[in-house]
């Protein structure tokens, strides 16, 4: 029997929405751009059954991939589960096999195999288009190959078997001036070892340079950065090892004693030419862009003070700590010809914003001024009585960031909604960086539902163009894509 | 833009707040997740919490800890071991239809004429 009631955090609005849908011709209010033609993919997670326990991570959630199709004014909804080996072996069990995020020494003894940690990958944290194929990510297994129109599950990519990591990163880079991917797996030769493979991808697929490195302790690699020249590696301070996971114990834990890292080494180099600057510890979590300019390299990125997820424990008992838990826009420089092995840190904005950035894709690996993400705003109206007692604690607002001006422009969703990560569209034609659209899901706590929002990039400050309203609540996004018509095609 | 010089993201909280019905549902929700909590740092396996609770007698003799707290962070709710989070409080009525309950009986009549 599935019962979600013992899970304290899978209420009201929060509960998992557990079925696939298709809605053909949704709702609209204002007018979509008839220039809008392509399709929003996202993916997040959704518990199919609860989690084994109640304090998991949500991380750990089943992977789902939906997709808001614009054409012609018109837009459709389509959401599925990912088919994972995962999602089936608990399908046909009737139950949840799996144990703590990443730990497969807590699974049923039916499905456990510590020695194949990417099978139970639940591939739910990115969508991916590279050379015509549509992929979802997780950072603890393989991609999963997704028919584009059906969204049906279409099996594990591993590169015609020329990926030799046993996983594969939910960041990789995409050129936009050669057409290459840049992608890496950590943790790449099994559980708890702190190998990193990073492959380059031509745009045809074809796996064409391989890196081999370590990093200086095992730890999360989520995000990097490109640069025309330079592969660009943060770390964090989260910690695990396999005394931990035998422990029984959720994959990361935060150590406070860590020193931040960021590698750097050339994209046609090997991994002995990998160089590590240190630096004071921060959560490195995710990037906006970088570029290399000269002997030096400009990463700009909404770097964590400290450890932000709560239910990563910190390893020295001591609670997690909400005040270190915000991220600022930071604008890193590391200078290659410095004998000093550290890097110069400045915090562009003065107030915290969720670390979910993206730029103008055209611009990626090359010198770029906006950044788009979401932030907080107490000053907004909230509805605390249509929408829980949340007022402040919403990304309420999207943001565009000009990283050399120090200029912001901001949307608000309304008084009754959260904002999930953006996303930017290029306008058709437009060459001009953050010429675009603004497209993110807006989830409207009052009336149970997810709305698309659709702003001018150029004028946040005027509000909706559309809003695309679905008649129900759609899973939570970790990140979404936008793939124009051209690219699916 | 009114945005200020930083956002309180979960300010500290000694307990709830009034008592108030969705209060009692929150109780109601946490307590598995409580004796889960208990039963970690007792060593018990933090399974569900159902099954948590069907082993009692087991921490019966546990001093007393920390109540967890269902918060609310980077637009989710989260298990607050702690107990010192600000505690999550969603609208009443949200899963039982809280648009309709704003409606006139005529016009809820008009919207679902069979009840």
């Amino acid at each position: 029997m599935v019962d979600f009631a013992p899970v304290a955090t899978k209420v009201g609005y929060f509960a998992p929405e557990r079925f696939e849908a298709e809605v053909f011709d949704c709702e609209v209010q204002g007018q979509i751009p008839r220039d809008l033609n392509g399709t929003f993919f996202r993916v997040g997670g959704d518990w199919l059954y609860p989690p084994k326990f109640a304090d998991d991570a949500p991380l750990n959630s089943d992977g789902y991939i939906s997709a808001f199709r614009f054409h012609g004014g018109v837009v459709s909804y389509k959401g599925r589960y990912v088919r994972t080996k995962r999602l089936e072996a608990d399908r046909a069990a009737n139950r949840q096999l799996y144990g703590y995020y990443r730990n497969p020494y807590t699974d049923d003894p039916s499905i456990k195999d510590p020695s194949r940690p990417n099978l139970r990958t639940v591939s739910n944290t990115s969508p991916l288009i590279h050379a015509g194929k549509l992929f979802t990510l997780k950072e603890d297994g393989l991609p999963h190959r997704i028919d584009p129109l059906t969204l049906e599950t279409l099996g594990t990519w591993d590169f015609d078997g020329a990926w030799k990591s046993e996983t594969f990163t939910a960041h990789p880079k995409l050129d936009p001036v050669s057409g290459e991917m840049v992608a890496f797996g950590y943790e790449a030769t099994g559980l708890a070892t702190n190998d990193v493979f990073i492959y380059t991808i031509d745009k045809h697929g074809k796996v064409t340079h391989e890196i081999r490195t370590k990093t200086p302790y095992l730890t999360m690699l989520h995000d990097v950065a490109l640069t025309q020249k330079h592969f660009i590696i943060p770390m964090c301070g989260y910690v695990t090892s396999l005394e931990r996971l035998q422990e029984g114990k959720v994959h990361w834990g935060w150590d406070n004693s860590k020193p931040g890292y960021i590698g750097v080494l050339a994209r046609t180099g090997d991994g002995k030419d990998v160089r590590w600057f240190k630096g004071p510890q921060r959560c490195m979590m995710h990037t906006f862009n970088a570029y290399t300019s000269g002997d030096k390299i400009v990463l700009y990125a909404p770097f964590w003070d400290g450890n932000f997820f709560p239910f990563f424990p910190n390893v020295d008992g001591s609670p997690w700590d909400p005040k270190r838990a915000r991220a600022f826009i930071r604008r890193i420089t590391l200078d290659l010809k410095s004998k000093s092995d550290t890097w110069k840190e400045e915090i562009l904005f003065p107030f915290p914003i969720v670390d979910l950035g993206k730029v103008d894709p055209r611009y990626v690996s090359l010198e770029q001024r906006y950044g788009f993400t979401g932030f907080a705003d107490p000053q907004r109206p909230f509805d605390e009585a249509r929408a829980g007692n949340i007022k402040g604690r919403v990304t309420n607002c999207y943001g565009r960031f000009d990283f050399t001006t120090g200029k912001f422009d901001s949307y608000f969703a309304g008084d009754t909604h959260s904002l999930q990560e953006c996303s930017f569209v290029p306008r058709p034609g437009s060459r001009e960086e953050g010429d675009g659209y603004l497209l993110g899901v807006a989830q409207n706590y009052a009336e149970m539902r997810s709305e698309v929002i659709i702003a001018d990039a150029r004028n946040l400050a005027a509000g909706d163009l559309a809003r695309v309203i679905l008649p129900f609540r759609t899973s939570a996004q970790v990140h979404g894509i936008w793939a124009s018509a051209e690219e699916l095609s | 833009m009114g945005v200020g010089g930083g956002v309180v993201v979960n300010a500290r909280w000694p307990g709830f707040g009034g008592a108030s019905v969705s209060r009692r549902t929150l109780g109601k929700q946490l307590a598995g997740a409580f004796l889960a909590a208990v039963a970690a740092r007792a060593g018990v396996p933090q399974t569900l919490c159902n099954e948590a609770t069907g082993a009692p007698t087991r921490n019966r003799d546990i001093s007393p800890q920390p109540k967890p707290v269902v918060s609310f962070f980077l637009d989710q709710p989260y298990l607050d071991p702690s107990g010192v989070g600000e505690p999550y409080l969603p609208p009443q009525g949200l899963r039982g239809g809280e648009p309709l309950a704003r409606l006139s009986e005529r016009e809820l009549r008009h919207i679902a004429p069979h009840g």
